[in-house]
């Protein structure tokens, strides 16, 4: 017992040593710190995005209004937002007006506003109310777009207002935005938004390494010892194969937690640059989580549970690796574990990038979101039974691979794959 | 056969039988393997030699038979063979990205060698094989002959009472294979260990083998010493020439020489 647990210290030193080889520092270390920097100090210079499409419909059926002068108008406040949203937007590239005839058709679109039909008598009633409903998040371009147009809108109706009345400390009108909540079995906005605004900073750091981890198996797994003819020799002297596994995992681990640090390292010191040379990084023009991550969020309770849950889905990606590399030739494992490992990471953030709240069939199959709802609602401090279900799935899941990952390594067959 | 001699055995195997689905690649193979001897282990390609070996050591299970090495049940207890022994497998092995040293090194801890015997051992071999200035270049900057010589190398410092070698002089010239061959016999006779190996260079053999086992078509065709062999197979001609008619025309019923005596003339 003891020549074992002193040959996987043996094994584990070996695999250690292979991390540290300047190859392996370059992949795993290196080359996310230079994607980062590299994503977050040039969109600070080149700031754009997509299209953010807004369904608008205007119900306001106007109404009369004295003017301090004592003029009588007739006005629709609606119709005036209304243009002047569509002026706002002829000036941007991407943002569109789209404008509908219902409510239904408003507030089922993913990023809609509603007039109500007294619109106008509410607003000079000082009671303005008006409904929205926003799916795009508040740490993307769609959702700063978004934010724009409802502070437009207040805007709009205070000059409106000012234009007909004086205001006193008495006569303050209030503009009052209700958010629609679309009725489902799962709310469209499951975590608090301050918690959402590392969402997408999740989606995108673990898309971006898990399209890493491909090299970093070939460079640590056992591809690399198939390759370095090392396989059989190990499979030779190794009392207990499965320390073969442990140790690679334990390795794994180490070089995963690395790249993400010097991934966020990257993404932190670009944008301290960026705001040192410039003045202002990717935050200041809005775009924060997709093209810069949050760094001083990520000292918090909440960046620490996502770094986490980021290492789960690592350490879960290198022992499927791992395993498909036993189970598999090195081509096959090669052809098959990497692509399909990158497709479950598109078929995540994809989806999440729109919404980071929804949850679909493609998305509830999915591992990486089932470690991602769990973090997102650990770090929101709101665990339910689903997190629950997720996180037994993503335990019984990590269970399975590294059975699985034993039980391949003692199969024979392992010799001539 | 040569179970039936007083020399003890390190490896023994009865009725060994290997398939890999219908195909059966090794027939009841029954090997002797006495202790402080070089046992060529021949046969053309295909014939189960590596197999064989891959049983022996442990790395893989055989479909039926027994496997006796050191004393230790193979089939049942396979891990405990393991790291025992000394294997020099067909491929020359070793992490490209890193330091020859290291790579020594770091496969003799595994097998739990002390690293200052292992420094001094390997520093001491690779001066023989002209190879110490080599140590501190990375592994895949080393030329095919020089990375056989760095596996053969590392099998030794490893090794136990046992050392198996696979092809082990393949690739090397002329005078680095003939000091290898020096190296491996001066193990058998001066630290008293046993070589199990395996060798398509007759030259390897004619200077080394003590025993020879001749597999054919997954059968041990002939088991006996060298001299055993050239009477058998060509008793007007030479070793090599022996060697190429057993390969040829060697079979099961061909063999002859049932005495004690016969196998172990020129012993």
């Amino acid at each position: 017992m003891t020549k074992k647990r002193k040959q996987f210290r043996a094994i584990l030193r070996k695999d250690l040593k292979l991390v540290f080889t300047w190859k392996t520092i370059i992949l795993t270390i290196v080359v996310p710190f230079i994607m980062m920097f590299a994503i977050v100090g040039i969109p600070t210079l080149f700031v754009s995005g997509s299209n953010t499409v807004i369904t608008v419909c205007n119900a306001d059926e106007g109404g009369t209004v004295t003017h301090v002068n004592g003029s009588v108008y007739f006005i629709n406040v609606g119709q005036n937002v209304l243009y002047n949203m569509q002026y706002y937007a002829n000036q941007e590239d991407n943002i569109k007006i789209e404008v509908v005839s219902t409510r239904a058709k408003a507030l089922n679109a993913s990023n809609g506003i509603y007039f109500p039909t007294n619109f106008t008598t509410a607003t000079f009633a000082g009671e303005s109310v008006f409904e929205y409903h926003k799916t795009a998040s508040d740490v993307s371009l769609q959702g700063y777009n978004f934010d724009t147009m409802l502070n437009l809108i207040q805007e709009v109706v205070f000059s409106t207002y000012l234009f007909f009345r004086n205001i006193t400390e008495d006569n303050i009108p209030q503009v009052e935005p209700i958010q629609y909540i679309p009725p489902a079995t799962e709310p469209s906005t499951i975590w608090s938004q301050e918690t959402m605004k590392l969402a997408m900073p999740f989606a995108y750091a673990l898309f971006i390494l898990l399209s890493l981890i491909g090299n970093m198996g070939r460079t640590i797994g056992f591809s690399k010892e198939k390759e370095d003819g090392t396989f059989e020799t190990m499979l030779s002297i190794t009392k207990n194969r499965s320390n073969l596994v442990y140790s690679k995992l334990i390795v794994g681990t180490i070089a995963s937690t690395l790249t993400i640090l010097s991934y966020f390292a990257g993404s932190a010191i670009a944008g301290a640059i960026s705001k040192a040379v410039l003045g202002q990084t990717a935050d200041d023009y809005g775009a924060t989580g997709f093209l810069s991550l949050p760094f001083r969020d990520l000292l918090s309770y909440k960046g620490v549970v996502l770094l986490i849950g980021l290492g789960l889905a690592l350490v879960l990606t290198m022992l499927a690796l791992m395993t498909v590399d036993t189970l598999f030739t090195k081509t096959v494992a090669e052809r098959i574990g990497v692509p399909v490992i990158l497709m479950f990471g598109l078929l995540f953030m994809l989806p999440v990038m729109i919404n980071p709240g929804q949850s679909n069939f493609i998305l509830v199959i999915n591992p990486y979101y089932w470690i991602y709802h769990v973090s997102m609602s650990i770090a929101d401090l709101t665990f339910t039974w689903i997190d629950g279900l997720y996180l037994v799935l993503s335990l019984v899941l990590l269970a399975l691979m590294v059975l699985a990952a034993r039980k391949a390594i003692e199969r024979e067959k392992v010799l001539f794959t | 056969m040569m179970a039936e001699m007083n020399e003890e055995l390190i490896i023994e195997t009865k009725d060994l039988c290997k398939s890999f689905g219908q195909k059966q690649v090794l027939k009841n193979v029954s090997l002797h393997v006495p202790k402080g001897s070089i046992y060529a282990l021949l046969g053309p390609n295909g014939a189960g030699k590596t197999t064989t070996i891959r049983i022996l050591t442990g790395i893989m299970k055989p479909t039926s038979g027994e496997v006796i090495v050191q004393g230790i049940n193979v089939v049942e207890n396979p891990e405990d063979i393991r790291a025992e022994i000394g294997i020099l497998s067909q491929m020359s092995a070793g992490y490209k990205d890193i330091k020859t040293r290291d790579n020594i090194l770091l496969f003799t801890s595994i097998v739990g060698v002390d690293k200052a015997l292992a420094s001094e051992k390997m520093v001491e071999l690779l001066e023989r094989l002209e190879m110490a200035d080599k140590l501190d270049l990375n592994f895949g900057k080393l030329s095919g002959g020089e990375k056989r010589v760095v596996n053969l190398v590392r099998t030794i410092i490893s090794s136990g009472e046992l050392i198996v070698l696979d092809e082990p002089t393949t690739g090397l010239d002329i005078a680095r294979a003939k000091k290898a061959r020096d190296i491996i016999q001066e193990l058998v006779v001066n630290e008293g260990k046993t070589v199990l190996m395996s060798s398509h260079i007759t030259s390897d053999l004619e200077d080394l083998a003590t025993y020879t086992g001749i597999l054919k078509e997954g059968e041990l065709i002939f088991e006996g010493t060298k001299k055993a062999v050239i009477k058998q197979f060509a008793p007007d001609g030479n070793f090599e020439m022996a060697i190429i008619n057993a390969f040829e025309n060697g079979s099961k019923n061909f063999q002859s020489l049932e005495t004690t005596e016969d196998l172990l003339e020129g012993t």
